[in-house]
This record gives structure tokens, sequence and C-alpha cells, in this order.
């Protein structure tokens, strides 16, 4: 049976072998490092799969309400988790479900800015497209089509108004987790989706009369 | 409370943000005034449009696209061996192996895997009124219902054209963990669902009988499946089949 330092030395002429030693040097040098590297990477990975991975259906919904094109959202919610992965280590105690819907929103914002497919755009024409028969093909299209106007209903709300509403009523995140995700006060969460619940209702419920709600 | 003190925290009572005494006195104040009780009505209102609002599209062949890039493929056992793979890292399918083997059976034993415990909540199910807590036939109803209240984003299948229709989700507690449960319906018998993560290996379906009602249990996309029903044996088999043709749990 070979000794705990006979065995890392096994493994570092191995690394070194396949070419690793010089990232293990550039860490600081010597065998033990590269093998507690490793283990490092281990861990953080299963770190990553049992606190992170649970919401990636949240960042790629999420995303998806950001920039409505569903290629530009699987895009996004990649980056998102890879920088996720990158930087457990910055999460601190932080939720993991905002945290990661936090950095979700920058990679989104970052993407907007760089010109392509800006948030006031129409959606996507084909972002419905997928093979969506449903089994009674008029209650199907009856239903289709009242999802497709509320959800064009909330892509006409402008993205402060949007990202709010989406969070608290698709994400069901409380207003303390929205003020995290978004930067913002929680009293700036409340006036925000006050406002973007006062603006949809009206539009796909109509005008509510006397002005309430 | 009067309308004036009422109505700028009527958006913090319905979102279940105001601590009790505020929440009492808002509640108070919606049972005598129509016009309040009416703005938060319309709340609710609103909030199941959004729900049903989907993209219609399932997000699953994305995170699995997804999923492939950036985790090791030892965490995904149908996915091959990679060129990438050399020294050290040939350790990991040996780690994965490792957990497997404590996860797997610490898996089996959790849950209420014995399935007494299971049948034991598909007879609760169907007693009294609590068969479901969000009733739906819609998987974009249903699905969303389940954020934030487990910890993971449980499949939601569509059956309705293999004539298993969704009643709607639940939340039940199996082995002192919130579990979602799916109750689907065939003419007048139930099917409960119970879906877990865990069991990242695929097993295929293995088929029980207690007290009369069949089990099935199964694993895949690193979840552990379990349908309880009195249905006979064969017609469950047939839903665990559907169930688990990957076309199930997209868009219809």
């Amino acid at each position: 049976m070979l000794s705990e330092g006979t065995s890392a030395q096994v493994d570092a002429a191995r690394a070194r072998l396949n070419g690793w030693s010089s990232d293990a040097g550039a860490a600081s040098g010597g065998s033990y490092v590269y093998k507690g590297r490793n283990r490092a990477l281990d861990q953080r990975t299963d770190d990553f799969e049992r606190t992170i991975w649970p919401h990636a259906a949240a960042a790629y919904s999420f995303a998806r309400w950001m920039v409505r094109n569903p290629h530009d959202a699987e895009d996004i919610a990649q980056e998102s988790l890879v920088k996720a992965l990158r930087s457990l280590h910055t999460r601190c105690g932080a939720s993991p479900r905002p945290w990661l819907l936090a950095i979700v929103r920058n990679t989104a914002l970052n993407f907007l800015t760089r010109g392509r497919s800006p948030m006031e755009t129409e959606w996507s024409e084909t972002a419905d497209r997928s093979p969506d028969a449903a089994p009674d093909p008029e209650r199907g299209l009856i239903d289709r089509q009242n999802r497709d106007r509320v959800r064009a209903a909330i892509g006409r709300l402008q993205p402060e108004f949007r990202e709010a509403l989406v969070l608290r009523e698709l994400e069901g995140m409380p207003y303390k987790e929205i003020g995290y995700v978004l930067g913002i006060p929680i009293g700036t969460v409340m006036s925000r989706l006050s406002r973007a619940r006062h603006l949809l209702a009206d539009e796909i419920l109509g005008r509510a009369e006397g002005g309430a709600a | 409370m009067n309308c004036a003190e009422a109505a700028p925290l009527l958006h913090a009572h319905f979102d279940s943000e105001l601590d009790l005494v505020s929440s009492m006195a808002v509640e108070g104040h919606l049972e005598s005034c129509v016009a309040c009780a009416g703005a938060n009505r319309r709340l609710g209102l609103l909030r199941a449009e959004i729900l049903g609002a989907g993209f219609g599209d399932s997000a699953e062949p994305v995170l699995e696209r997804i999923r492939a890039v950036i985790l090791p493929p030892g965490s995904e056992p149908a996915k091959a061996r990679q060129s990438w793979w050399r020294g050290p890292w040939v350790l990991v399918p040996v780690a994965a192996a490792l957990l497997f083997s404590v996860a797997i059976p610490r898996w089996e034993k959790s849950a209420g895997r014995d399935g007494r415990e299971l049948v034991d909540s598909h007879l609760r199910s169907l007693v009294g009124e609590h068969l479901v807590d969000v009733p739906s036939s819609d998987r974009h109803t249903v699905k969303p219902w389940f954020q934030g209240k487990v910890d993971f984003a449980p499949p939601v299948p569509d059956l309705t054209a293999d004539g298993f229709e969704l009643v709607g989700g639940r939340l039940d507690v199996i082995d002192g963990r919130k579990t979602p449960a799916l109750a689907y319906r065939r003419r007048n018998h139930v099917i409960n669902v119970w879906i877990v993560p865990g069991g990242a290996e695929a097993v295929d379906p293995v088929f029980t009988e207690l007290d009369g009602f069949h089990l099935a249990r199964w694993s895949q996309g690193g979840m552990a499946w379990t349908a309880v029903s009195d249905v006979n044996a064969g017609e469950l088999r047939v839903f665990v089949e559907k169930l688990r043709q990957p076309t199930a749990a997209s868009p219809r």
C-alpha cells in the first residue's frame, strides 16, 4: 500500500506527464498543490451540482423573460452557470437561487448592451413554435391564444417592471430576494411590482372599476 | 384600518410579506370593504393568468445541453467518456461510482421506499379533499407552482393524449421531506406520482404490489420516480412507459 506522500508523488508525476504541471506550478508549485487543487475541483463541482444546478431551470426561465429569444436565453443561462461554477467561492452564504439569478441578470444586461436583440424588440416569432399541439385542438388553440396574449403583455412591460414581476410571480421569490437579484431596496421592489401589476392587469383583465388593484 | 391604510399593503399582503398583526388588519379590512376585496381578487386573477403564460416549450433539452457542457460526464452515466479524460481525471468516475454505491442504497432506503408510506400517502390523497393543492390539467400551471416549495424543478409530463389526465399537483411529506406529487386520472382511478432528486443512474421500472395497490419505481433524468395506483398492473405499466418517453415531458 502506498503511503500518503508516495501516492501524492505518483499523482504529481502523472499530472506532469499529462501536461498539468504548469498549471500546478502556476498555482504555487509542487506536487502537493496539484493534488489539493484536483480535490478542490471535485469538491467545487459537487457543491455546484448540489446547490446551484437545481436552479438551472430558473436561470434559463429568467433569461428567457429577459431576452425573449430562446437561443440567446440558452447562451445566457449557460454563460451564467459557468460563471457560477467558477465563482462559487464568492457566494458567501447568499441563497443559491437569488445568487444565481443575479448572475443571470448581469449576464443578460451585458448581452443586451452589446447591442444584439435589445429588450424592446418584439418577442421572437419563433419563440413558441415548438410542437405544441394540444390533444383537444379547440381548447388548445384558445389556451394558446390566451397564453400568447398574456406573454406578449408581459413582454411589453418595461424591463425594470418585467423583471420584478417575473421574479415574484413566476419564480415565487420573496421581496428580499428580488431586491438582492435586482440590487434595489425592498421599497423599490414593492413599488415596481405594484406598478407592473397595475399595468398588466389593466391590459389583460381590463381596467378595474374605481381604479383599484 | 381604512382603505387609505390598506391600499399600500394589499400587494405585500397578497405576497405573504406582512407580519402577523398587519396581515390580520388587512384581512379584517378585506372582509368589510368591497373595493379592496375586489382589488385583492384581481391580484389572484392576474397571478393565475401569468402562471399560465409559460413559453410552451420545455427547458429540459436546454438544461441537458448546458449540463453536458459544464458538468463532468461522470455525474451522468449516459454520456460517453470524452477524450480529454486523461491522467488524474480517470479518478472521477471511480469517485462517482463510490458515490453511487453509497447514494443509491440511501436513496432506496429513504423516501418511504418500502412502499408502505407511499401507499398510505396515496390513500390519504383519496380520502377527504386533498388530492391536489394546485388543480390543473395544464402542466404549465402545475410545474411553476412547485417553484419555491421544493428546491428542485420536478418534471410534469402531459399524458392527456395517452388517456391519463393530469389532475394537478400537491406537496406531500414523505420521510420528513417535502415531496412533489402529481395526480393523474385514468377513468375513475387515480394514479399518484412522486418525484425526488436522486438515483443519478437510470434504473428501469420495478413493479411491486402492496395491499392490492400497484407500485412502480424507476429512475431517470436524475430523478427517482414512484407511481402508486389501484389501476391494474397492465395499465400502470402503460402509464409508466408513457411517462418515461422523452416526449412526455416536452410540450404538447
